[in-house]
């Protein structure tokens, strides 16, 4: 069988913040992606791929790198996609170097950009400062407002959000037609304040089920997920985000700027999860290897074990398993917010067994005919 | 709550896992796992729209999976 497979790279480890829940370690190596290992990345993933090519460009923050570079990963990818795929490229940025010219630059040049941004100030100027300890919220804050929302928007779920949901929501509605709140994971820098950044399992709950409210509720066409792929998902049979299916995570590969290919890109800190090299193996020896299929057979060991009769597994695959790893330490356990998935699906499941609940839902989800 | 730095040492041994689907190939695993995947059908939807949303089931298997939103 073959599968498409998608790259998620780290264009440099550089990075202008200092955020505590960084998913790489404080101390690490600050590398440029070397426009040769960009191309023979793009150049193999195209080769290997049969109808898209998708790349997302990240860090570190990748916009410290200049137009130059990206002006390459553009020609690259056009120069090698002989066989006319459906090629996109994207930028996942922190938003500081995101000006409404800078964007407008990248976005000529055919990139789509999200950025991150924690819902608030107070909250994204507590866990996301400058390397120097400074507050950029503001300055973020004021790109995104430029951009009138025109990208998309990703916030973490810590500690410290539980209790502000409502604003949060109201902020990202406002700046965004799309946004995602993701669990908070400790990985890297993370790890160390985990302590302080990680809800206990029954707030995560609390807290994101205020969040589904406020979306089901919502008469406007904003897009939050998880909640939005939650649903569709339980029409069409899987979650495709890569955090909630173990066939959407085998097909995301992360990849570091000297080539080397992980498991997941939220794992290249991890040498454990390295699965290849690029620029010493060929694509079609890492894709489906030994060390690549250890994501299917989490799949099939958990619904062995932990997750034996649990009706969600399809559409969670026992959750990330970085979050897993990062939890309890095994790869291959469920993971830490297991409880508040099962608990979210509970809930759009009762949902659509109501009839104004279901169309309500299908109508936010676009499944209405 | 059991989270140190020691703990990315240890992933668990890959041939646990193959022994627990011994024999079982790279598609096997994923025609499994797909086989798995399936729409619920007992949300009271018309088994006609219900069979347009498996008619979409080819293009979003192989369609790109989602990692960011953008």
């Amino acid at each position: 069988m073959e599968l498409d497979v998608t790259l998620v790279a780290q264009a440099t480890e550089k990075c202008n913040l200092d955020c505590d829940y960084c998913y790489l370690a404080k101390k690490r190596l600050k590398r440029d992606m070397n426009i040769d290992v960009a191309e023979l990345l793009i150049k193999s993933f195209i080769e290997h791929n049969n109808q898209f090519a998708h790349f997302t460009w990240a860090g570190g923050e990748p916009l410290l790198r200049k137009n130059d570079f990206w002006q390459d990963i553009i020609n690259i990818g056009e120069h090698y996609n002989k066989k006319g795929l459906e090629l996109s490229h994207s930028i996942q940025t922190n938003g500081l170097l995101l000006t409404k010219n800078r964007h407008k630059e990248l976005t000529d040049m055919g990139f789509k950009i999200g950025s991150s941004f924690d819902g608030c100030l107070e909250l994204q100027d507590l866990n996301r400062k400058s390397k120097g300890g400074k507050d950029v919220g503001q300055s973020i804050l004021e790109n995104i407002v430029a951009l009138e929302g025109d990208t998309g928007l990703i916030s973490v779920l810590t500690k410290d959000m539980v209790g502000k949901e409502e604003e949060v929501y109201k902020n990202l509605r406002e700046l965004s037609q799309k946004a995602r709140v993701n669990f908070f994971v400790p990985s890297g820098e993370g790890l160390e304040n985990s302590e302080d950044l990680l809800p206990g399992k029954e707030e995560s709950y609390l807290s994101m089920k205020k969040f589904y409210e406020l979306w089901k509720n919502d008469e406007s066409d904003f897009i939050l997920n998880p909640f939005s792929s939650m649903v569709r998902g339980l029409f069409l049979g899987w979650v495709k985000t890569c955090d909630f299916s173990s066939y959407a995570c085998y097909r995301i590969l992360g990849a570091n700027p000297v080539g080397e290919l992980f498991l997941c890109s939220r794992s290249a800190n991890i040498p454990e999860t390295i699965i290849g090299n690029i620029t010493e193996t060929g694509l079609q020896e890492i894709v489906g290897s030994e060390r690549h299929q250890i994501i299917l057979d989490r799949f099939v060991n958990l619904e062995k074990g932990e997750c034996d009769g649990c009706d969600y597994l399809p559409y969670c695959s026992g959750g990330c398993p970085i979050e897993a790893l990062s939890y309890s330490g095994n790869f291959m356990d469920k993971t830490y917010y297991c409880e508040t998935r099962k608990g979210l699906f509970d809930l759009i499941l009762g949902d659509l067994n109501t009839e104004n609940g279901r169309s309500r839902l299908q109508e936010k989800v676009g499944m209405l005919e | 709550m059991i989270i140190g730095s020691f703990l990315y040492a240890f992933l668990p041994p890959f041939i646990m896992v193959n022994e627990i689907i011994d024999g079982k190939e790279l598609d096997a695993k994923l025609e499994y796992i797909i086989s798995k995947m399936l729409p619920l059908v007992d949300l009271g939807i018309p088994q006609e729209k219900m069979d347009k949303f498996i008619q979409q089931r080819p293009y979003e298997l192989s369609s790109s999976p989602d990692h960011i939103d953008y």
